[in-house]
């Protein structure tokens, strides 16, 4: 009964347009009041949602991102990848998806990347006469690898609800991640093949190429510094995630003169901007989370599945098709929060390493970002450039790239080592 | 609301400036340990403290400027009339559960000690909930009175 109105107001408030963590927490009050709870213990909850030293790694990683951004760093990084694969047939294509690898090494979140690599990576194909729709489909797919190659604020939020370790996370998605890098780069290379490729005027030769490595070498140690540092143990991921800040704005600051105190402080408020949507899912997650252990949902809902049928195969079709279809319709974080608690249990019952059950639902969740009728990152860069693009052009030169993207999917479903193998080789089995 | 505008950037400079504040404790911190092999026994419990409250903050300025994630797939397609009925049934809803929330906070915060390190009084600490939870309330009363009158939302 307190369960089923929980449920009713919170499915009534999230499809009238009430924002998502407010709807969890007002179900939370209803379920309270009727089930005569004593409603102080709201406040404790919601703070408890963020009382956690792991998260305060999300607004460090924002943060890199964004100084990097503001110092110049981009464009650094952007024109090596020019000089490196610029002159291949279609070869700013080949840029953008370069890009999107190294800048994934110190950005943890897809829309960042479309918001500013991904932008002078658009801008810079449209401008060279590549379609604007293949541009943009281009462009957001790569984006896809930026939560995937640590680090990444998805598996942040991933590790916080589900306990797996977050170091094997962030290393378990960096192979998957090349991979969409790979697939990309033999499709963008076959479609050249077949059609002509805009002319390229990148000048190869060598002593160029060392040029541009050494004017972007000291941005490309950022994941170095990032990674070394977690995968030695000399820092937990918070101190890595604060320790790339400074590198940043060591870059910035010294070495390249291009920050001052107002870039500084223009960055953290957007950073303090951009936190907001983020954490309050966390406090949200947690008295929504309160209600369903009360209730012993995770485990009676394993029960009841389990008794429908215990196939493995069935089960894991099952669980991605619900993290494919809540990625259609709503944003990743939400969908992790809501969804993992209640089916890891039963993806631990078909026997699925914990790490690779992360990087799946990691990896629906970004394929959600890039479909409609809900996809952040197709919207992203739609409002960037609405003159040449709408959604339905878009939409029509996705399908090679979403078949590139479930490709991928079916393959980390089915081969637990591509997203086990690295982690267990760094940390043991 | 003239004073709206002033409560946003208020937000806003406390929230950075807790960024700000965590990020070089965490800084300090590190440096100490490698270099020093000393520590300050204190830092992480403030900058956890520091980031729930920037947390809470961003919430709170998020709401003002209408930024929360939400599915308005279903009221996109109500028309502008019954839309604006619809939003403001939702904002009446969400401001009582607030109201609820905060009014009722002090029962949680009356169960609580001091903190394990700085010895505070955690109530201090965990006040930012109702209190940012007040703020989305204030700024949800003041979206549903430039709606009454017709203005347009404010950008954040």
């Amino acid at each position: 009964m307190e369960l089923g109105i929980f449920f009713v107001v919170f499915l009534l408030a999230m499809l009238m347009g009430m924002p998502i963590a407010f709807a969890m927490i007002i179900s939370t009050v209803a379920y309270a009041l009727i089930a005569q709870i004593e409603l102080g213990f709201l406040t404790l909850q919601m703070f408890a949602g963020l009382d956690s030293f792991l998260l305060l790694a999300i607004p460090l990683f924002i943060l890199t991102s964004e100084v990097m951004d503001r110092s110049g760093v981009a464009t650094r990084i952007y024109d090596f990848a020019h000089v490196l694969v610029g002159r291949l047939p279609g070869g700013m294509a080949h840029v953008d998806v370069v890009t999107s690898v190294i800048f994934s090494g110190m950005s943890g979140s897809a829309l960042a990347d479309v918001g500013g690599i991904g932008r002078t990576g658009y801008l810079a194909m449209v401008n060279k006469g590549y379609p604007a729709p293949f541009s943009a489909a281009v462009v957001v797919t790569s984006s896809v690898i930026g939560p995937l190659i640590p680090p990444s604020i998805p598996m942040v939020v991933l590790a916080m609800v589900s306990g797996i370790s977050i170091q094997r996370l962030f290393f378990g998605g960096a192979l998957p991640g090349l991979l969409v890098a790979v697939a990309m780069f033999i499709y963008i290379h076959m479609h050249f093949r077949r059609t002509h490729a805009p002319s390229n005027d990148s000048l190869w030769s060598f002593p160029v190429l060392i040029a541009a490595f050494f004017n972007a070498f000291l941005p490309l140690l950022t994941p170095v510094v990032l990674l070394g540092g977690i995968w030695f143990g000399v820092v937990t991921i918070t101190e890595a995630a604060g320790l790339a800040v400074s590198y940043a704005l060591l870059l910035g600051l010294l070495v390249y003169r291009t920050l001052g105190l107002p870039e500084i402080w223009a960055s953290l408020k957007s950073v303090f901007h951009s936190c907001g949507p983020i954490l309050i899912l966390l406090p949200a997650a947690k008295v929504f989370g309160f209600v369903l252990t009360l209730e012993q949902l995770p485990t009676l809902f394993t029960q009841t599945v389990l008794t429908v049928t215990d196939n493995a195969w069935l089960i894991l079709i099952a669980v991605n098709l619900l993290f494919l279809v809540a990625g259609f319709f709503s944003d990743p974080t939400v969908n992790i929060m809501l969804f993992v608690p209640i089916v890891m249990p039963l993806a631990q019952s078909i026997g699925m390493d914990p790490v690779q059950f992360g990087v799946m639902v990691v990896f629906n969740c970004m394929i959600g970002l890039v479909t409609p009728p809900v996809g952040a990152a197709l919207f992203a860069i739609i409002g960037m450039d609405s003159k040449r693009l709408s959604l339905e052009s878009l939409v029509r030169a996705m399908p090679p790239f979403y078949m590139i993207l479930l490709s991928l999917l079916v393959l980390i479903a089915l081969v637990p080592a591509v997203s086990t193998a690295l982690p267990n080789a760094l940390f043991g089995k | 609301m003239f004073f709206d505008r002033y409560i946003i950037r208020a937000e806003a400079a406390l929230g950075s400036a807790c960024l700000a504040l965590l990020f070089s404790l965490l800084l300090i911190n590190v440096l100490l340990r490698y270099l020093f092999d000393t520590s300050l026994f204190w830092a992480e419990e403030l900058a956890v403290t520091l980031f729930i409250w920037m947390g809470f903050l961003a919430a709170a300025s998020t709401e003002a400027g209408d930024g929360h994630v939400r599915l308005t797939l279903l009221v996109d397609r109500l028309s502008p009339q019954v839309r604006q009925i619809n939003d403001t049934l939702v904002d009446c809803v969400l401001l009582m559960a607030l109201i609820l929330l905060v009014t009722t906070a002090h029962s949680g915060l009356a169960t609580l000690q001091t903190t394990v390190a700085l010895r505070l009084p955690e109530k201090w600490l965990y006040a930012i909930v109702p209190v940012t939870m007040a703020l989305c309330a204030l700024h949800i009363v003041i979206r549903m009175l430039r709606r009454m009158r017709g203005l347009p939302k404010i950008g954040v």
